[in-house]
Protein backbone atom coordinates (compact mmCIF):
# COMPACT_ATOMS: atom_id res chain seq x y z
CA UNK A 1 0.00 0.00 0.00
CA UNK A 2 3.39 2.36 0.77
CA UNK A 3 4.30 1.73 -2.34
CA UNK A 4 0.78 2.48 -4.34
CA UNK A 5 0.74 5.31 -2.73
CA UNK A 6 3.96 7.13 -4.05
CA UNK A 7 1.87 6.98 -7.92
CA UNK A 8 -0.05 9.88 -8.41
CA UNK A 9 -2.71 8.35 -10.35
CA UNK A 10 -3.21 6.05 -7.24
CA UNK A 11 -3.85 9.03 -5.39
CA UNK A 12 -6.15 10.72 -6.84
CA UNK A 13 -8.24 7.66 -7.51
CA UNK A 14 -8.35 7.11 -3.65
CA UNK A 15 -9.03 10.55 -3.19
CA UNK A 16 -11.65 10.48 -5.41
CA UNK A 17 -13.24 7.61 -3.26
CA UNK A 18 -12.76 9.28 -0.09
CA UNK A 19 -14.31 12.30 -0.78
CA UNK A 20 -17.59 10.67 -2.21
CA UNK A 21 -17.76 8.47 0.40
CA UNK A 22 -17.91 11.89 2.61
CA UNK A 23 -20.28 13.87 0.47
CA UNK A 24 -22.77 11.02 0.47
CA UNK A 25 -22.33 11.10 4.19
CA UNK A 26 -23.21 14.93 4.34
CA UNK A 27 -25.97 14.33 1.81
CA UNK A 28 -27.71 11.80 4.36
CA UNK A 29 -27.05 13.91 7.04
CA UNK A 30 -28.20 17.20 5.27
CA UNK A 31 -31.32 15.00 4.30
CA UNK A 32 -32.08 14.18 8.30
CA UNK A 33 -31.47 17.35 9.49
CA UNK A 34 -34.56 18.14 7.41
CA UNK A 35 -36.56 15.38 8.90
CA UNK A 36 -36.34 13.43 5.32
CA UNK A 37 -35.15 9.73 5.30
CA UNK A 38 -31.40 9.51 4.66
CA UNK A 39 -31.15 8.50 0.87
CA UNK A 40 -33.79 11.64 -0.20
CA UNK A 41 -31.10 14.19 -1.84
CA UNK A 42 -29.01 11.57 -3.41
CA UNK A 43 -32.49 10.02 -4.70
CA UNK A 44 -33.55 13.59 -5.68
CA UNK A 45 -30.36 15.06 -7.03
CA UNK A 46 -30.14 11.46 -9.66
CA UNK A 47 -27.04 9.86 -11.12
CA UNK A 48 -23.95 10.79 -9.66
CA UNK A 49 -21.03 12.18 -11.78
CA UNK A 50 -18.00 13.05 -9.90
CA UNK A 51 -14.92 15.52 -11.06
CA UNK A 52 -11.95 16.75 -9.18
CA UNK A 53 -10.25 20.29 -10.05
CA UNK A 54 -7.16 21.02 -8.84
CA UNK A 55 -6.90 25.05 -9.39
CA UNK A 56 -3.43 27.09 -10.00
CA UNK A 57 -3.92 30.56 -9.54
CA UNK A 58 -0.47 31.98 -10.85
CA UNK A 59 0.82 34.83 -9.68
CA UNK A 60 -0.51 38.06 -11.23
CA UNK A 61 0.56 41.46 -12.38
CA UNK A 62 -2.11 43.32 -11.81
CA UNK A 63 -4.10 41.59 -9.19
CA UNK A 64 -6.58 44.67 -8.65
CA UNK A 65 -8.08 44.23 -12.28
CA UNK A 66 -8.83 40.35 -12.44
CA UNK A 67 -10.14 37.29 -10.71
CA UNK A 68 -8.76 33.96 -10.18
CA UNK A 69 -12.21 32.73 -10.81
CA UNK A 70 -15.42 35.11 -11.39
CA UNK A 71 -18.41 34.99 -9.41
CA UNK A 72 -20.77 31.86 -9.33
CA UNK A 73 -22.20 29.13 -7.95
CA UNK A 74 -21.35 25.18 -8.18
CA UNK A 75 -23.61 23.81 -10.62
CA UNK A 76 -23.39 20.08 -9.18
CA UNK A 77 -24.96 18.43 -5.89
CA UNK A 78 -22.06 19.13 -3.62
CA UNK A 79 -18.88 20.57 -3.41
CA UNK A 80 -15.76 19.24 -1.26
CA UNK A 81 -12.60 21.95 -1.46
CA UNK A 82 -9.44 21.94 0.08
CA UNK A 83 -7.57 25.27 -0.12
CA UNK A 84 -3.90 25.77 0.65
CA UNK A 85 -3.10 28.25 3.48
CA UNK A 86 -3.03 31.65 0.93
CA UNK A 87 -6.54 33.22 1.85
CA UNK A 88 -8.78 34.30 -1.54
CA UNK A 89 -11.81 32.42 -1.51
CA UNK A 90 -14.87 34.65 -0.59
CA UNK A 91 -18.84 33.92 -0.26
CA UNK A 92 -21.13 36.45 -0.81
CA UNK A 93 -23.87 36.84 2.24
CA UNK A 94 -25.69 39.63 3.00
CA UNK A 95 -24.97 41.85 0.50
CA UNK A 96 -21.72 41.29 1.09
CA UNK A 97 -18.40 39.20 0.02
CA UNK A 98 -16.54 37.75 2.96
CA UNK A 99 -12.75 35.42 2.77
CA UNK A 100 -12.97 32.27 3.90
CA UNK A 101 -10.04 31.52 6.11
CA UNK A 102 -8.77 28.19 5.18
CA UNK A 103 -8.34 25.88 8.32
CA UNK A 104 -5.56 23.31 7.46
CA UNK A 105 -6.85 19.77 7.73
CA UNK A 106 -10.41 20.82 7.58
CA UNK A 107 -12.46 20.22 4.57
CA UNK A 108 -14.89 22.83 2.78
CA UNK A 109 -18.09 21.79 2.05
CA UNK A 110 -20.38 24.03 0.07
CA UNK A 111 -24.43 23.10 -0.66
CA UNK A 112 -24.23 23.12 -4.45
CA UNK A 113 -27.17 24.33 -7.15
CA UNK A 114 -28.59 20.99 -7.89
CA UNK A 115 -29.02 20.06 -3.84
CA UNK A 116 -30.33 23.45 -3.14
CA UNK A 117 -32.94 22.76 -6.16
CA UNK A 118 -33.67 19.35 -4.11
CA UNK A 119 -34.44 20.26 -0.96
CA UNK A 120 -37.00 23.38 -1.94
CA UNK A 121 -38.77 20.55 -3.82
CA UNK A 122 -38.62 17.83 -0.99
CA UNK A 123 -39.45 20.51 1.87
CA UNK A 124 -42.43 21.62 -0.57
CA UNK A 125 -43.59 18.35 -1.46
CA UNK A 126 -43.50 17.30 2.35
CA UNK A 127 -45.57 20.20 2.97
CA UNK B 1 -7.17 20.15 -28.95
CA UNK B 2 -7.02 23.51 -27.20
CA UNK B 3 -4.21 25.74 -28.52
CA UNK B 4 -1.43 26.84 -25.54
CA UNK B 5 -3.55 29.90 -23.93
CA UNK B 6 -2.94 29.11 -20.04
CA UNK B 7 -2.03 31.80 -17.97
CA UNK B 8 1.15 30.45 -16.98
CA UNK B 9 2.62 31.24 -19.88
CA UNK B 10 1.12 35.03 -19.77
CA UNK B 11 2.80 35.21 -16.42
CA UNK B 12 6.33 33.18 -18.41
CA UNK B 13 5.99 36.25 -20.56
CA UNK B 14 7.11 38.65 -18.33
CA UNK B 15 4.05 41.54 -19.61
CA UNK B 16 3.85 44.48 -17.82
CA UNK B 17 0.17 44.79 -18.13
CA UNK B 18 -2.47 41.40 -17.99
CA UNK B 19 -3.97 41.59 -21.44
CA UNK B 20 -7.36 42.46 -21.84
CA UNK B 21 -9.63 39.69 -22.05
CA UNK B 22 -8.53 39.14 -18.37
CA UNK B 23 -9.53 42.50 -17.17
CA UNK B 24 -12.57 42.68 -15.25
CA UNK B 25 -15.32 45.39 -15.58
CA UNK B 26 -14.88 47.97 -12.73
CA UNK B 27 -18.10 46.95 -10.82
CA UNK B 28 -16.27 43.22 -10.81
CA UNK B 29 -12.77 43.95 -9.81
CA UNK B 30 -11.47 42.99 -6.12
CA UNK B 31 -10.78 45.37 -3.51
CA UNK B 32 -7.15 45.01 -2.34
CA UNK B 33 -7.45 47.02 0.41
CA UNK B 34 -9.74 45.58 2.01
CA UNK B 35 -10.41 41.93 1.48
CA UNK B 36 -13.76 41.62 3.04
CA UNK B 37 -14.49 40.30 6.56
CA UNK B 38 -13.63 36.78 7.33
CA UNK B 39 -16.71 34.77 6.89
CA UNK B 40 -18.00 33.17 10.59
CA UNK B 41 -19.16 30.23 9.15
CA UNK B 42 -19.28 27.14 10.78
CA UNK B 43 -16.87 23.97 11.94
CA UNK B 44 -18.72 20.73 12.03
CA UNK B 45 -17.01 18.37 14.11
CA UNK B 46 -18.08 14.95 11.87
CA UNK B 47 -17.19 12.47 15.49
CA UNK B 48 -20.76 12.19 16.51
CA UNK B 49 -23.61 12.23 13.81
CA UNK B 50 -26.01 12.65 16.27
CA UNK B 51 -24.49 16.18 17.23
CA UNK B 52 -23.43 16.91 13.14
CA UNK B 53 -26.78 16.46 12.17
CA UNK B 54 -28.18 19.77 13.74
CA UNK B 55 -25.04 21.79 13.42
CA UNK B 56 -24.97 21.16 9.38
CA UNK B 57 -28.68 21.84 9.42
CA UNK B 58 -28.37 25.14 10.87
CA UNK B 59 -25.05 25.85 8.73
CA UNK B 60 -27.15 25.13 5.66
CA UNK B 61 -30.20 27.48 6.71
CA UNK B 62 -27.52 30.34 7.40
CA UNK B 63 -24.52 30.13 4.94
CA UNK B 64 -24.67 26.67 2.85
CA UNK B 65 -21.16 25.91 3.41
CA UNK B 66 -19.64 24.92 6.51
CA UNK B 67 -15.71 23.39 7.28
CA UNK B 68 -16.14 19.40 8.53
CA UNK B 69 -13.14 18.12 10.81
CA UNK B 70 -12.79 14.51 11.60
CA UNK B 71 -14.48 13.80 8.37
CA UNK B 72 -13.01 10.56 7.75
CA UNK B 73 -10.47 11.56 4.97
CA UNK B 74 -6.74 10.63 5.82
CA UNK B 75 -5.17 13.79 6.05
CA UNK B 76 -1.70 12.56 4.35
CA UNK B 77 -4.35 11.98 1.53
CA UNK B 78 -5.37 15.90 1.43
CA UNK B 79 -1.23 16.60 1.96
CA UNK B 80 -0.52 14.21 -0.74
CA UNK B 81 -3.15 15.81 -3.26
CA UNK B 82 -2.45 19.14 -2.45
CA UNK B 83 1.58 18.34 -2.89
CA UNK B 84 0.91 16.55 -6.29
CA UNK B 85 -1.50 19.24 -8.02
CA UNK B 86 1.60 21.66 -7.08
CA UNK B 87 3.92 19.56 -8.70
CA UNK B 88 1.97 19.06 -11.91
CA UNK B 89 1.77 22.89 -12.57
CA UNK B 90 5.19 23.75 -11.40
CA UNK B 91 7.35 20.88 -11.69
CA UNK B 92 6.36 19.99 -15.30
CA UNK B 93 7.18 20.92 -18.53
CA UNK B 94 4.44 23.08 -20.45
CA UNK B 95 5.05 20.31 -23.22
CA UNK B 96 4.15 17.45 -20.89
CA UNK B 97 1.22 19.78 -19.61
CA UNK B 98 -0.16 19.94 -22.93
CA UNK B 99 0.11 16.26 -23.49
CA UNK B 100 -3.18 16.27 -21.41
CA UNK B 101 -4.93 19.84 -22.62
CA UNK B 102 -8.62 19.35 -21.95
CA UNK B 103 -10.89 19.74 -25.17
CA UNK B 104 -12.12 23.52 -25.19
CA UNK B 105 -14.83 22.92 -27.30
CA UNK B 106 -16.48 20.94 -24.74
CA UNK B 107 -17.81 22.67 -21.48
CA UNK B 108 -16.70 20.05 -19.01
CA UNK B 109 -13.57 18.13 -20.62
CA UNK B 110 -11.12 16.59 -18.83
CA UNK B 111 -7.46 17.59 -18.50
CA UNK B 112 -5.26 20.63 -18.44
CA UNK B 113 -6.97 23.84 -19.29
CA UNK B 114 -7.86 27.29 -18.73
CA UNK B 115 -11.32 28.42 -19.68
CA UNK B 116 -14.02 26.04 -17.75
CA UNK B 117 -17.26 26.43 -18.67
CA UNK B 118 -16.29 29.51 -20.62
CA UNK B 119 -16.18 27.56 -24.16
CA UNK B 120 -14.49 28.82 -26.90
CA UNK B 121 -16.20 32.48 -26.93
CA UNK B 122 -14.22 35.37 -27.13
CA UNK B 123 -16.45 38.12 -25.80
CA UNK B 124 -15.94 36.84 -22.42
CA UNK B 125 -13.53 37.43 -19.33
CA UNK B 126 -11.57 34.99 -18.75
CA UNK B 127 -10.60 33.70 -14.85
CA UNK B 128 -6.82 34.16 -13.72
CA UNK B 129 -6.93 30.82 -13.27
CA UNK B 130 -5.20 27.33 -14.92
CA UNK B 131 -6.63 23.78 -13.48
CA UNK B 132 -6.32 20.48 -13.91
CA UNK B 133 -9.71 18.49 -14.05
CA UNK B 134 -10.09 14.66 -13.31
CA UNK B 135 -13.49 12.46 -14.51
CA UNK B 136 -13.31 9.69 -11.39
CA UNK B 137 -17.19 9.03 -10.99
CA UNK B 138 -19.07 6.55 -12.10
CA UNK B 139 -15.88 3.66 -13.24
CA UNK B 140 -17.08 4.27 -16.78
CA UNK B 141 -15.62 7.83 -16.68
CA UNK B 142 -12.76 7.27 -14.55
CA UNK B 143 -9.66 6.95 -16.40
CA UNK B 144 -5.96 7.30 -14.88
CA UNK B 145 -4.43 7.28 -18.71
CA UNK B 146 -5.82 10.39 -18.92
CA UNK B 147 -4.30 12.06 -15.62
CA UNK B 148 -0.38 13.29 -15.61
CA UNK B 149 2.41 11.08 -14.93
CA UNK B 150 4.46 13.16 -12.03
CA UNK B 151 7.98 13.43 -12.06
CA UNK B 152 8.24 11.76 -8.79
CA UNK B 153 6.23 8.68 -10.26
CA UNK B 154 9.07 8.75 -13.19
CA UNK B 155 11.81 8.74 -9.84
CA UNK B 156 9.83 6.02 -8.26
CA UNK B 157 9.63 3.68 -11.20
CA UNK B 158 13.20 4.25 -11.88
CA UNK B 159 14.06 2.91 -8.46
CA UNK B 160 11.98 -0.06 -8.68
CA UNK B 161 13.38 -1.11 -11.70
CA UNK B 162 17.40 -0.72 -10.27
CA UNK B 163 15.83 -2.89 -7.25
CA UNK B 164 14.74 -4.94 -9.67
CA UNK B 165 17.91 -5.80 -11.66
CA UNK B 166 20.11 -5.58 -8.63
CA UNK B 167 17.90 -7.81 -7.40
CA UNK B 168 18.28 -9.88 -10.30
CA UNK B 169 22.13 -9.52 -9.96
CA UNK B 170 22.07 -11.07 -6.82
CA UNK B 171 19.78 -14.24 -7.82
CA UNK B 172 22.09 -14.97 -10.77
CA UNK B 173 25.34 -15.18 -8.31
CA UNK B 174 23.64 -17.36 -5.69
CA UNK B 175 22.95 -19.52 -8.91
CA UNK B 176 26.67 -19.63 -9.76
CA UNK B 177 27.66 -20.22 -5.88
CA UNK B 178 24.93 -23.04 -5.56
Amino acid sequence: MILFDLIGRQVVGEYGDEMKKLAQMLLGLISESLGLPCSSIEEAVGEIYQNITVSYYPPCPQPELTLGLQSHSDFGAITLLIQDDVEGLQLYKDAQWLTVPPISDAILVLIADQTEVSILSLIENAS
Amino acid sequence: METASRVELIVKGNLPEVPSQYIQPPEARPNLHYSGDAASIPTVDLSSSDSAREAIGDACRDWGAFHVINHGVPIHLLDRMRSLGLSFFQDSPMEEKLRYACDSTSAASEGYGSRMLLGAKDDVVLDWRDYFDHHTFPPSRRNPSHWPIHPSDYRFMLLLIHLLVLTKCYISRLIDFI
